[in-house]
């Protein structure tokens, strides 16, 4: 007992000795936060005018477009100075979720159609409102139609939202052609019908001549993300999957085929009604990447964006231009309009596909973040709408900017996979010691079911030993060896004990979300190369989704083909724990206990 | 101008199967049908006041359509012009019980019920016409036409 005792206190001594430690080292040097890099201005408008901004574009005289979901299209003079200049170009539309600048005129998706707005006497005024391309809507509230965003060949790209079923209210349809497609127009009127499979697309990319697109979480979609949108992709939902037999549909696969192999869940009870399907625990599930095994045209996202982690009804997808906010440029900033917020993605191809990174990037914009766009200065206008579906911002309307202040944070620039695991390049010097040490790292991966419900839990957790690392000498990268990665699941990889060597500060953001689509082939590290000090000192959960570090799962790592089968989490989160953050970040009316929408 | 209106307005341009029609002679029957028109929205123009005119495509000739009230308030008067049609269009201006032709171009709808004055009909002759038990008012149009309801 004594020894055990004399023991103990050496323990205690020691934790307070740290503990103290821990204390004077977060007075003296707590570590910048995002606010103190990127800095939310506003952007005056007069009094009256209501910015429920559903389209941004910026003119090449870098005056602003904005377009409102209210139907009315402005031109902002003078847009990043202290008193912007409002002049109304349009109105009379029917909610403008898009805009876009091409050779002098505007163009905007209203709900039904594409529509030219064209200022022909030059009085700064629309005079001609011309129709390029009407769509069939059946009506039901849910048909928003978003874009255009313009390609390279000057034709442009629309989405539309579905319908939702009456008596299955949850379920998603496509009542009328192209409801849950990506439609690409021209601008002598021609449609073509691109892909489909999306649910609520209200985010469209073009990155590089690459049409992507976000969707969000709903039925048969288990979180948002991000999707590269070829002709003729699959993304998922099978509303769209109706008109694939029409005459100009670029889609093979049919509603039948898909749902022989992943069913519906349409069940009626005694009195005959619908039931609506909710989650099984302990079930066999599918997973989208099954599908895509099974139909090649299914696109699985790029990158997944973790459901209410990177948002929760993700919208725009903008490319940093070169020379734009620092250690950024060239990759992609992705809006979310419940969380009010925006995330960072790089993008890299393996095997020929998209897959890369996300992190958090910049929260707390006054409504949703709706759309996004450069201005000339490389200040970022953000705009902003909350529909009345809440936001995390509580304002319903919004026109922001985002400014860096020039300071380098300290972050991870880029995760790159490896055959072996990941390299991450941060964008300033590591302290090498911390960085040396494997404990500094923690990697988890899990994935989401697919299926006729409502979004998904988090299944299939599993967390992976980081085995070693290699650090660069200029401690600019730290290439990891993760026990096992495996393909199509989103890896967490979180830093939480790395520091960088000047001021000795935590990541800005600790944790990146690496969807590993594929795995690279190539040389793998030798055990000799690495470091595989293990301190033990900092801990391996991660505090962005600690909730999810109790679910485990039996599953093989060498075959990821097999259905998964999940154990229920050993401890779930009560409502009550989660329920202000709900009720702050989303909208109650779908993500409710009592299932009433 | 919300999107009630415009739809309001594409009621009263289009109410009663269309307006303009493609006849293989002034007596041919004017159809209810739609099909094979290949009517398209176009959009529309706005002048100074806001107002709109109505542009769409029929049988691939393109159409403005604009109705506008009078200066002193006295009516509306409608005017159509058609560009590359292929073949000569007709519109169909007045259905009545009665139908009456009162000089200078002025007619006299439904017993009174109001006045329609053909402004400019170009070359074309209205025709004064039977048709399910009343009276049809058809102009053929060439490129323009203009008319007025006068109350």
């Amino acid at each position: 007992m004594k020894i055990h005792y004399s023991y103990l206190s050496k323990i205690a001594f020691l934790q307070w000795s740290v503990l103290f430690l821990l204390c004077f080292s977060a007075v003296s040097q707590e570590s910048p936060k995002e606010e103190d890099f990127f800095k939310i201005v506003k952007v005056s408008a007069p009094e009256g005018v209501i910015l429920e901004v559903g389209g941004l574009t910026v003119l090449p005289n870098g005056d602003l477009g904005v377009s409102t979901r209210r139907g009315e299209v402005y031109i902002v003079e003078n847009p990043t100075s202290r008193r912007p200049y409002f002049r109304k170009f349009a109105g009379g539309l029917h909610e403008i979720l898009g805009l876009e600048y091409k050779d002098g005129a505007f163009y905007c998706a209203q709900r039904g159609e594409l529509t030219k707005l064209v200022d022909r006497n030059k009085d700064g005024k629309a005079d001609l409102y011309q129709t390029v391309f009407s769509w069939p809507i059946s009506g039901h509230y849910h048909e928003y139609s978003f874009g255009p965003k313009l390609a390279p060949d000057g034709s442009f790209f629309v989405s539309g939202n579905v319908a939702f079923g009456s008596e299955e209210w949850w379920r998603g349809e496509s009542r009328v052609p192209w409801r849950g497609w990506m439609m690409r127009i021209f601008e002598n009127g021609q449609m073509e019908p691109w892909a489909t499979g999306l649910r609520s697309p209200a985010g469209l990319g073009m990155i590089d001549g690459d049409l992507f697109y976000a969707d969000n979480q709903g039925d048969w979609m288990g979180s948002g993300g991000i999707v590269h949108i070829k002709k003729g992709s699959f993304a998922g939902h099978p509303a769209g999957l109706r008109w694939s037999g029409m005459p100009n549909s670029p889609m093979k696969l049919t509603t039948e085929q898909l749902y022989a192999v992943v069913g519906p869940r349409q069940v009626k009870n005694d009195m005959g009604r619908y039931i609506k399907p909710e989650n099984v625990t302990n079930e066999k599930f599918a997973t989208l990447f099954e599908v895509k095994q099974k139909f090649p045209e299914t696109q699985v996202p790029a990158v997944w964006l973790p459901h209410g982690v990177l948002g929760i009804s993700n919208s725009e997808i903008i490319k940093i231009p070169e020379g734009v906010f620092g250690p950024f440029e060239g990759q992609l900033l992705v809006g979310d309009q419940g969380q009010s917020k925006i995330s960072r993605i790089f993008l890299e191809k393996v095997n020929g596909e998209y897959q890369g990174a996300a992190w958090e990037f910049r929260s707390g914009f006054q409504s949703g973040v709706l759309r996004m766009a450069w201005g000339k200065d490389g200040s970022l206008f953000v705009g902003e709408t909350n529909r009345g579906w809440g936001s995390a911002g509580e304002a319903s309307e919004g026109l922001q900017r985002l400014v860096w202040s020039n300071a380098n944070p300290f972050e991870m620039r880029t995760i790159k996979a490896m055959p072996d695991g990941f390299e991450i390049e941060f964008t300033q010097p590591v302290d090498i010691k911390s960085a040396q040490d494997i404990s500094s790292y923690s990697v988890e991966s899990f994935l989401y079911k697919y299926h006729a419900v409502y979004g998904s839990p988090v299944v299939a957790t599993k967390k992976h030993a980081v085995k070693g690392v290699k650090v660069s000498s200029d401690g600019m990268t730290a290439r990891i060896i993760v026990e096992d990665p495996r393909r199509y699941y989103i890896h967490n990889i979180t830093l939480e004990g790395v520091r960088s060597q000047e001021g000795s500060y935590s990541l800005v953001h600790p944790t990146g979300y690496y969807t590993l689509n594929n795995i690279p082939e190539g040389k793998k590290l030798l055990m000799s190369e690495v470091s595989t000090k293990n301190s033990g000192k900092t801990k391996t959960t991660t505090p962005a989704r600690k909730e999810n570090t109790k679910l485990e799962s039996p599953d093989d790592p060498n075959n990821n083909n097999k259905k998964k089968v999940t154990t229920p989490p050993a401890k779930a989160v009560t409502y009550a724990e989660v329920k202000p953050l709900l009720l702050k970040n989303t909208c109650a009316a779908c993500h409710n206990p009592d299932k009433k929408q | 101008m919300a999107p009630h209106v415009r739809r309001g307005l594409y009621c009263i341009l289009l109410i009663q199967a269309f307006f303009i029609q493609r006849l293989s002679s002034p007596q041919a029957a004017w159809s209810s049908d739609t099909a094979g028109t290949a009517f398209q929205i176009r959009g529309y123009e706005i002048d100074d006041n806001d107002r709109p005119t109505f542009l769409y495509s029929m049988y691939g000739a393109e159409i403005k359509d604009d109705i506008k009230v009078m200066d002193n308030a006295e009516g509306l008067r409608r005017t159509i012009s058609i560009n590359n049609a292929k073949e000569t269009l007709h519109a169909r201006i007045a259905v009545g019980k009665t139908i009456e032709s009162i000089g200078n171009g002025m007619y006299l709808i439904n017993d009174k019920t109001f006045y329609l004055r053909v402004d400019d009909a170009g070359k074309s002759q209205p025709v004064i016409r039977d048709a399910n038990g009343g009276k049809e008012l058809i102009v053929p149009v060439q490129t323009q036409l203009s008319y007025s309801i006068l109350f």
